[in-house]
């Protein structure tokens, strides 16, 4: 470990001074084991020392702020932890720390130079020690950093859904373990051992019920923690990564749920997977291999339920583990949540973790826990009938969180299937680089110009779709797969977006005022499809006769 | 830190250590599709009787549910042709003036044509044949023209 820190040093040096990464949120920093923070000090390199007598003039300090290149940013997320800046030491050292920063923190952090000391003097003794030392603080304690900003202890920082999105998860899999005992993969015997499940094993149909709720659940709080981290802003610089975990995390955990859709075997999952494999020969190229993967044959049948099988229980869920370690791990190595710059204030000073936060986070997980409970504990959610391979039902629905889809591929499988979805999805990953900013974030609608484009590209999209739709219901209209209610909603939400971000001069909104929009325009194709959809498909609002038979 | 050049070897070795890594990962891309990929599909040829001509006089339909095919007599003669939705797979609901597809709405002439919806193909005719004894064979797994019927 030692040799390892000596050899990566000079990269730490010239990395550590970017600016506007924000290198050195002390809450993320302090953990440092006291070993490491010794090597460092003995490491301490008399260039540095020298680089200190000469320390700059107040009046030098911004240039030499701007002098990192953009290529250096990267690197500073990548740097290992033993390489972060010693900000918190044991107390003992304090001094040489606080001697020490004279030549880079001003540097580092100029623009904050202001609350450094406020953050730097809290005394020792408020500092937690050794608040838990075993059992679930001890593991919380891991997660967390042992200091967090006053504000993350407010459910106006995360409304909780990111931790609501973690409890659902974790009772999908402890649930889905269970299931595992009785269900059996087999196209002859599947639908049969749910069904013994659920009249012959004590508490089965709960558990069944418990399973797919907190299914559910997980995919909901996941859709709102992503709409809650879109409108705070919170996926910029060191937030980047975090954001581009979540957003492949949410495609395993959509993945997730829609293979365990087959597994039932009865007619919705028979249906649902008959179409949404289909879909894939629209893709170009990757398509119809892909298809091939996912089925193992050329309809949907045993190969298809085995393979569904072995994706939903075990690659999947290990995916989605990996990544969300991977997304928690950057979210700590970020610094903990999106802030904006130069941010100060009551919310903005260091608390122990522990209790605090630790506590909330447990009652709101009991909360969500029971909330789950109370949603499984009534009976519902029968067993759909054992699958009529010749005929769905009228209309059948994809489970809801598709039928978005759903409706969008009754416009165009291409447009509707393999366009948008492509674009909305390339958009959700990438967001934070279409951006390009680097800090900020942290508090709803904050930018400038945000409070009023949302709104307005919430509802400009959510007309158009509308309009939209009752113009395609009716046969005369001359719509086309390629001029159809989504892509006027996706054309609004690009105009809007435009507008936006060349009115306020600013990628930045117009980056969030497209995403928002898209986003709306899927949930109210979402509804249509949902609510407005009746047998054979025909909208059911429409005013004329529908889309009838010709 | 003595000189340069052990950093520009160990930058050399990771970008060689990536490279290898790239390389072993594509390879087990490939390897893995390879395994995944559904063994060959049986290539005998599918056929099923439908029952003899005469059995079929002019105006009448057969469904075959479980091959989701439609056998027609019209004034043109015989065909048949595919229930399965070119959309994107579904059965097709058989009306009197046609084919409604429950899933998206795609509707289809009795003929196959698309009517409206979502769907962009028509529906495919397969192949009729007449055996000695006269009974109607349907081809599953070939296909004719539009408009191709089997007349007596
Ligand atoms: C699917 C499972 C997911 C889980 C279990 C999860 C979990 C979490 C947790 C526990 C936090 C801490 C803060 C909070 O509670 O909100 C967090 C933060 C965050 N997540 Fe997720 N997340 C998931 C999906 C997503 C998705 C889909 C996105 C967006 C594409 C996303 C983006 C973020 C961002 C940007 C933050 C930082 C918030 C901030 O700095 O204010 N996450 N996540
Ligand atoms: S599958 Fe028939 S319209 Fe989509």
């Amino acid at each position: 470990m030692g040799k390892r820190s000596r050899r990566e040093r000079p990269r730490a040096e010239t990395t550590r001074r970017a600016p506007g990464v924000e290198p050195s949120p002390p809450p993320a920093a302090e953990e440092k084991p006291a070993a490491e923070a010794q090597v460092a000090r003995e490491e301490k390199p008399a260039a540095e020392a020298q680089v200190a007598e000469e320390k700059p003039t107040a009046e030098e300090r911004p240039r030499v702020e701007e002098k990192p290149t953009a290529e250096e940013r990267p690197r500073v997320e990548e740097k290992p932890a033993e390489e972060r800046p010693r900000v918190e030491k044991p107390a003992e050292e304090r001094p040489r720390v606080e001697v020490k920063p004279a030549e880079e923190r001003p540097r580092v952090e100029a623009k904050r130079a202001e609350e450094r000391p406020r953050v730097e003097a809290k005394p020792a003794e408020e500092r937690p020690r050794a608040v838990a030392s075993h059992g679930l603080g001890a593991f919380l304690l891991h997660l967390h950093p042992r200091l967090v900003r006053r504000r993350t202890l407010t459910l106006r920082a995360t409304l909780g859904l990111g931790l609501a999105t973690l409890v659902s998860l974790g009772l999908v899999t402890l649930t889905g373990l269970l299931l595992l005992v009785h269900y059996v993969p087999s196209v002859e015997r599947a639908h049969a051992s749910l069904q013994e499940l659920e009249t012959l094993v004590p508490l089965g149909a709960f558990l069944r019920r418990l399973h797919r709720y907190s299914g559910h659940a997980a995919v909901l709080f996941a859709l709102l923690h992503l709409a809650r981290a879109l409108l705070w802003g919170a996926y910029r610089g060191a937030h980047r990564r975090v954001w581009l975990l979540g957003a492949l995390l949410l495609l395993t955990t959509l993945a997730t749920s829609y293979s365990g859709y087959l597994l039932p075997w009865d007619q919705d999952a028979y249906w649902t997977v008959t179409v949404g494999s289909s879909l894939f020969r629209y893709l170009p190229f990757v398509g119809e291999p892909l298809r091939d993967l996912m089925l193992g044959a050329s309809e949907v049948g045993q190969p298809a339920l085995t393979r569904f099988f072995v994706l939903h229980v075990v690659a999947l869920p290990a995916l989605g583990l990996l990544l969300l370690v991977l997304h928690l791990f950057r979210l700590r190595r970020a610094g903990g949540l999106a802030r904006a710059p130069g941010a100060a204030g009551p919310g903005e000073e260091l608390v122990p973790a522990a209790p605090e936060l630790v506590r909330r986070e447990l009652a709101l997980s009991l909360l969500v826990l029971l909330g789950l409970l109370l949603v499984a504990l009534p009976e519902s959610l029968p067993l759909g009938p054992a699958p009529d391979l010749a005929r769905p039902d009228n209309p059948p629905k994809a489970p809801w969180f598709f039928v978005g889809l759903q409706e969008l591929v009754s416009y165009s499988a291409s447009f509707g299937g393999v366009l948008f979805p492509l674009l909305l999805a390339g958009l959700l990953l990438f967001l934070p680089w279409l951006d390009g900013g680097e800090r900020g974030g942290g508090e709803p609608l904050a930018e400038r110009g945000a409070a009023l484009a949302i709104p307005a590209a919430t509802a400009l999209v959510a007309a158009t779709a509308i309009l939209g739709l009752r113009w395609w219901g009716d046969p005369q209209a001359g719509a086309s797969s390629w001029l159809n209610p989504a892509s006027l909603a996706a054309l609004a939400a690009l105009g809007v977006a435009l507008l936006a971000a060349l009115r306020h001069r600013s990628r930045a909104l117009g980056a969030q005022a497209l995403l928002a929009g898209l986003l709306v325009a899927l949930l109210v194709f979402t509804l249509a499809g949902w609510f407005w959809r009746g047998p054979d498909w025909a909208l059911l609002w429409h005013p004329g006769p529908g889309r009838g038979l010709p | 830190m003595s000189s340069s050049p052990p950093v520009s070897r160990r930058d050399l070795l990771s970008w060689l250590g990536r490279a290898v890594a790239a390389a072993g990962a594509g390879l087990a891309a490939v390897l893995s599709y390879r395994f995944a990929r559904p063994a060959a599909v049986s290539d005998l040829s599918r056929r099923v009787a439908v029952g003899s001509f005469t059995a079929l006089p002019q105006g009448s339909q057969l469904e075959l549910r479980a091959h989701e095919l439609l056998v027609l007599h019209d004034a043109g003669g015989l065909y048949a042709l595919s229930t399965r939705c070119s959309h994107l797979g579904c059965s097709l609901l058989v009306e009197p003036e046609g084919f409604a597809c429950p899933c998206h709405g795609a509707r289809f002439s009795l003929e196959g044509a698309v009517r409206s919806g979502p769907a962009a193909q028509p529906l495919p005719w397969h192949r009729l044949s007449l055996d000695e004894s006269g009974l109607v064979h349907v081809h599953l797994d070939e296909r004719v023209p539009y408009g191709t019927r089997l007349r007596p």
